[in-house]
């Protein structure tokens, strides 16, 4: 038989499985001093570190380590059957699904009320409100330009603020146009490509 | 009365019955924890820590399981949880010396000496704790588990999340890493 390698070696010491087998080893053992020198020099090597001292603890111990502990206990471990009947889970649960039906109600509620309301605004009424949120939104575009153009120029700057700020312009922009389009107003100006290219 | 029995009590209500689990077996988690860290302030947290989260997650504990082996892994964990909480310590430290800065076997010397470490030389007591600190944290779980808890390589496997080969091949490179430390010593 081959020499026990130092893997074997070690399987073989903690009476491991997988390594060969023992029995084989243990003949070849008795028959090869090298691999019995290497067998000799690991069991030294390993009760070497058993003689590292562990510092003793005493009869008391386990109470002075429960007085520590105890205040920290919570008053009931957590239980294996309250997986299955978690009475405060559940109340929580039926709780928050009565809260969303209500919510889902007065949603439904809430829409059919305001619905009517926009169809009754007239064409001019229409066009004025318009005329506003497009000058409300020229403003902040304004005020986004300024804010661009006086970030610092060195060092990393975090944009992704007024990156996510501009992409919204840009969403609202198309959106006046496309309504200003439908209504027949003059032409819009073409902005959105300045700030797609800022996106 | 056995474990499985207190640990029925625990789950019901009774709290007394986990002091007798503790009381039985802090000396042992003691050692464990001495052994994976070289160091009595961590050894005496990671008890503690053990404890409290032994006693969060006994409904886990199954009953044809041995409760000390099951105490045993939880105590590992803490364990590897708290030298990894050290290392990220250590990381954070800015300029003290590799050596200085405090870490497992070379941190907070121990207290009072007891007649063992007086034994013991000096030196041959630092080489030994060289030797465990040249392991990294799961060859130290791996090994103290082998060689002083008797561990077979599956169920280190298991505590420590490693498939059986990786286990092995865990202890063979802590046992290797020793013999090589240890060398000099055991020559002469």
């Amino acid at each position: 038989m081959r020499h026990l390698t130092q893997d074997e070696l070690v399987l073989f010491y903690y009476h491991e499985e997988g390594g060969v087998d023992r029995r084989q080893a243990e003949e070849h053992l008795q028959s090869c001093d090298l691999c019995r020198q290497e067998l000799a020099s690991l069991g030294q090597g390993l009760e070497m570190i058993e003689s590292l001292p562990v510092p003793e603890r005493d009869e008391s111990y386990g109470a002075q380590v429960w007085t520590r502990i105890r205040p920290r206990l919570a008053k009931e471990p957590e239980r294996r059957w309250s997986f299955f009947f978690p009475i405060r889970t559940w109340a929580l649960a039926g709780s928050s699904a009565l809260l969303l039906a209500l919510a889902f109600w007065a949603g439904r509620f809430w829409q059919q009320r305001q619905t009517p309301t926009v169809a009754a605004i007239s064409a001019p009424a229409r066009e004025r409100i318009l005329m506003v949120a497009v000058g409300d939104h020229l403003d902040r575009a304004q005020m986004l330009l300024v804010e661009v153009m006086n970030q610092e120029a060195e060092g990393s700057v975090d944009v992704s603020q007024t990156k996510q700020l501009a992409q919204d312009l840009v969403q609202s922009n198309r959106l006046y146009r496309q309504t200003a389009l439908r209504d027949g107003m003059p032409e819009w100006p073409t902005s959105s490509t300045t700030w797609s290219a800022f996106c | 009365m056995e474990a499985i029995d207190r640990a029925a009590q625990v789950l019901a209500g009774d709290q007394d019955s986990f002091r007798v689990l503790v009381d039985r077996h802090s000396r042992a988690i003691f050692r464990l924890a001495y052994r994976m860290t070289g160091n009595e302030h961590d050894a005496e947290d990671i008890v503690q820590d053990t404890f409290l989260r032994a006693y969060r997650a006994l409904h886990t504990f199954e009953a044809r399981a041995d409760f000390g082996t099951w105490l045993h892994r939880v105590a590992i964990n803490c364990a590897l949880d708290h030298l990894r909480r050290v290392k990220r310590r250590e990381e954070d430290t800015l300029g003290l010396p590799e050596d200085e800065q405090s870490g497992a076997f070379n941190s907070i010397p121990s207290a009072s000496p007891t007649p063992e470490r007086l034994l013991l030389s000096v030196e041959l007591k630092k080489k030994l704790e060289g030797a465990m600190a040249k392991l990294s944290d799961r060859e130290r779980a791996a090994f103290v588990m082998r060689h002083f808890d008797g561990c077979s390589i599956d169920e280190i496997g298991k505590a420590l999340g490693l498939r059986g080969s990786a286990a092995k091949n865990t202890i063979f490179r802590a046992v290797q890493k020793l013999r090589e430390a240890l060398q000099p010593m055991a020559n002469s």
